[in-house]
């Protein structure tokens, strides 16, 4: 008789809905998505007004509280509305394999390689990316997808599952600041050693260097001229594309005081695009 | 003098050693809570012994009299001692000195100079570091010691800017006369990277900072005569006389002032000053404390300077070019800074208390104002700007 009773109680599957807590699923529901919202707006607002050091370890904490937020509410919700032994167990796990396998395969793959993103950090809040054919500062992480602002100021939403199926550029890694590249195309017949000086001149001259990171030019000659490639740091890498624009007009007069003359390359100009920093 | 004489002269030290005061905990955690009140907009008064609506600033020609300048009186001192012998006997391994002072002390390394009556090299008119061609070439030639007070002014951050001062540099190697460099602390910074200063010429001194025993006993000996007088500094909090101390530690004014102006005395000093209040001499007498003194100077909370809320990028930029410059024209502050809006930010930033006008005419030139320098520097810190090595 006991032994039936067991096994009764074993295979039923979820409790006697007299015995779930509704109230409580609700208020923990309510609670969690609560205490997200509140994350979600005031890290962001902190990490815009407080000291730059910090800000990305501000913006990235956020899916990380996110998903320990879920991942608990998730551990205490089922013990309320399941019957959790192992026979169930192996029910809802084999019953959830097959659902996922026909109906949610990209959802979940997009789910589980979020978690991998929160561990791994291909991208956080706050780094600038590349994701295909786009780039743009991240937004948010969310369990399913990221959020870039492009330099358009376009929103482009970003199925984590991407990251199994290509490379992700991250210009900064989680760092303050990252390199930027401005290019120059100059006819041959010119000093390059004066060039390249009065460059990196420009470079070091610009208000928005952080002159603790290296300024570098690179240069090569190409069918179409000598390519000038200055590499530099901002302060602040939302600065980027100021950055790099004050680094070409102030490059581009360096040019005209050294005597040199530029060329316009088209085909040169394309092959530019494929770098992120060079947006 | 003995050791123990808090204004006894105390050698340079490497500029990577300076260790500025630190704040006492409580004055951290007061300064967040009086941050947090002004957001929540919630006016209440901590109940000062006198009402502070009734205080005036006391008048620039009062404070001459009571606080005389200069700022930088005491690391005058500091800095004869510190370099008495190598002034008398320069050696070979060490002819070139560089001394590195944070923003505010530039006329300390001129005094200097010219009580030890040295030739010194002033820089060109710094308009002319951009011309084509940019003025002579540094002439070192002669004997004796040339005291160079003010790197900074030989170079402009602009592309053909950096060449005069590669050339002065060049120079100063090269030279076989003993050479004493001075250069602003943020100059020093940037030049290090610029132009490898760092590598060219040794590395920096700078006088140790001022902890609030010095700051105390700097700031008795300054009114010694107006107390002697009858003339009492009492904090407007509680009526405290903040020179009388009980046995030898400061009084907890000056430690806070000490951690509050980076240990750096001109900043201290600007401080100090802005300070001392006088009490309106009409009003309700009833509200005035019962106090036994031939005068009283009421020492205020020096209010805290906030950046201005709009044009926030552009007022950074243009604190951060004044600082690494030791100050500018206005002209060449918008030739150097990449930002169309220049002419409308220094207006709000001088009304703000965070720059300062200095001379009249065609030689004026802003400056960052020494009683908001510790809030400047925090802000740069703060917005990821590279900051001098105090």
């Amino acid at each position: 008789m006991n032994g039936d009773e067991t096994g009764q109680r074993a295979a039923k599957l979820i409790n006697d809905l007299q015995d779930i807590s509704f109230v409580k699923i609700a208020l923990i529901v309510i609670g969690v998505w609560a205490i997200i919202a509140l994350v979600r707006r005031t890290f962001p607002l902190l990490a815009r007004n407080g000291p730059s050091q910090i800000r990305l370890y501000v913006l990235g904490a956020v899916p990380l509280i996110r998903l320990f937020l879920l991942v608990g509410a998730i551990l205490w919700i089922i013990p309320i509305v399941f019957n959790i032994t192992f026979q169930n167990f192996l029910v809802i796990a084999g019953a959830a394999s097959v659902a996922i396998g026909f109906a949610f395969k990209d959802y979940v793959s997009s789910l589980i390689a979020g978690v991998v993103a929160i561990v791994e950090k291909p991208y956080r809040p706050g780094d600038w990316v590349k994701v295909g054919e786009d780039y743009g500062e991240v937004q948010s992480v969310g369990l399913r997808a990221i959020r870039l602002r492009t330099p358009s100021d376009d929103i482009v939403t970003a199925p984590h599952i991407r990251l199994w199926q290509e490379n992700i550029v991250n210009s900064n890694d989680g760092a303050r600041t990252l390199m930027c590249v401005a290019e120059f195309w100059v006819a041959p017949d010119h000093d390059a050693k004066t060039l390249r000086s009065a460059l990196r001149d420009v470079a070091m001259t610009s208000a928005y260097l952080d002159f603790d990171n290296p300024v570098v030019v690179i240069l090569s000659e190409t069918p179409y001229g000598t390519h000038y490639r200055l590499k530099a740091y901002p302060f602040d890498m939302r600065d980027q594309f100021v950055f790099v624009s004050d680094l070409t007009v102030r490059g581009k007069a360096a040019i005209a005081r050294a005597g040199a003359r530029q060329v316009v390359v088209a085909a040169a100009a394309e092959r530019s695009k494929s770098s992120p920093s060079d947006h | 003098m003995p050791d123990d004489d808090p204004l006894a002269p105390r050698p340079f030290r490497k500029l990577d050693q300076f260790s500025e005061p630190s704040m006492p905990a409580d004055e951290t955690l007061h300064r967040l809570l009086l941050r947090a009140r002004d957001l929540l907009e919630r006016a209440e008064s901590d109940g000062p012994l006198v009402d502070m609506s009734r205080l005036d600033q006391t008048t620039a020609e009062r404070l001459d009299e009571i606080v005389p300048p200069p700022p930088w009186q005491p690391v005058l001192r500091d800095f004869t001692h510190s370099y008495a012998r190598w002034l008398a006997q320069p050696e070979a391994g060490n002819r070139i000195q560089v001394v590195s002072l944070p923003p505010g002390g530039r006329d300390l390394i001129d005094a200097w100079a010219r009580t030890q009556r040295l030739a010194v090299l002033h820089a060109p008119d710094r308009h002319l570091l951009i011309d084509d061609p940019g003025p002579p070439a540094p002439d070192l030639a002669g004997s004796g010691v040339l005291v160079v007070p003010h790197l900074e002014e030989w170079f402009l951050r602009d592309a053909p800017g950096l060449d005069t001062i590669r050339a002065l540099l060049s120079a100063i190697v090269a030279a076989d006369r003993p050479v004493l460099v001075g250069c602003d602390s943020w100059a020093w910074a940037y030049l290090t990277k610029a132009v490898e200063a760092a590598v060219l010429l040794p590395k920096p001194y700078t006088f140790q900072a001022y902890d609030g025993t010095c700051l105390q006993a700097w700031f008795a000996a300054l009114t010694r005569t107006a107390r002697e007088r009858g003339t009492r500094f009492r904090r407007v909090e509680n009526g405290e006389d903040v020179f009388e101390t009980e046995d030898d530690t400061p009084h907890d004014f000056f430690v806070r002032l000490a951690a509050r102006s980076l240990g750096i005395p001109w900043v201290a000093w600007a401080i100090w000053r802005r300070s001392i209040s006088d009490l309106h001499p009409d009003g309700d007498e009833a509200d005035v404390p019962d106090i036994d003194d031939d005068r009283t100077f009421w020492i205020a909370p020096a209010p805290d300077h906030d950046l201005p809320d709009t044009n926030r990028q552009s007022a950074f930029l243009t604190l951060h070019a004044l600082l690494i410059h030791g100050g500018l024209a206005p002209r060449l502050l918008s030739r150097i800074l990449p930002l169309p809006d220049t002419d409308s930010v220094v207006p709000a930033l001088i009304e703000a208390g965070l720059v300062e006008r200095i001379g009249e005419g065609a030689g004026m030139r802003l400056s960052i104002a020494p009683v908001a320098y510790p809030t400047v520097r925090a802000a740069l810190g703060n917005a990821g700007l590279p900051r001098d090595g105090m």
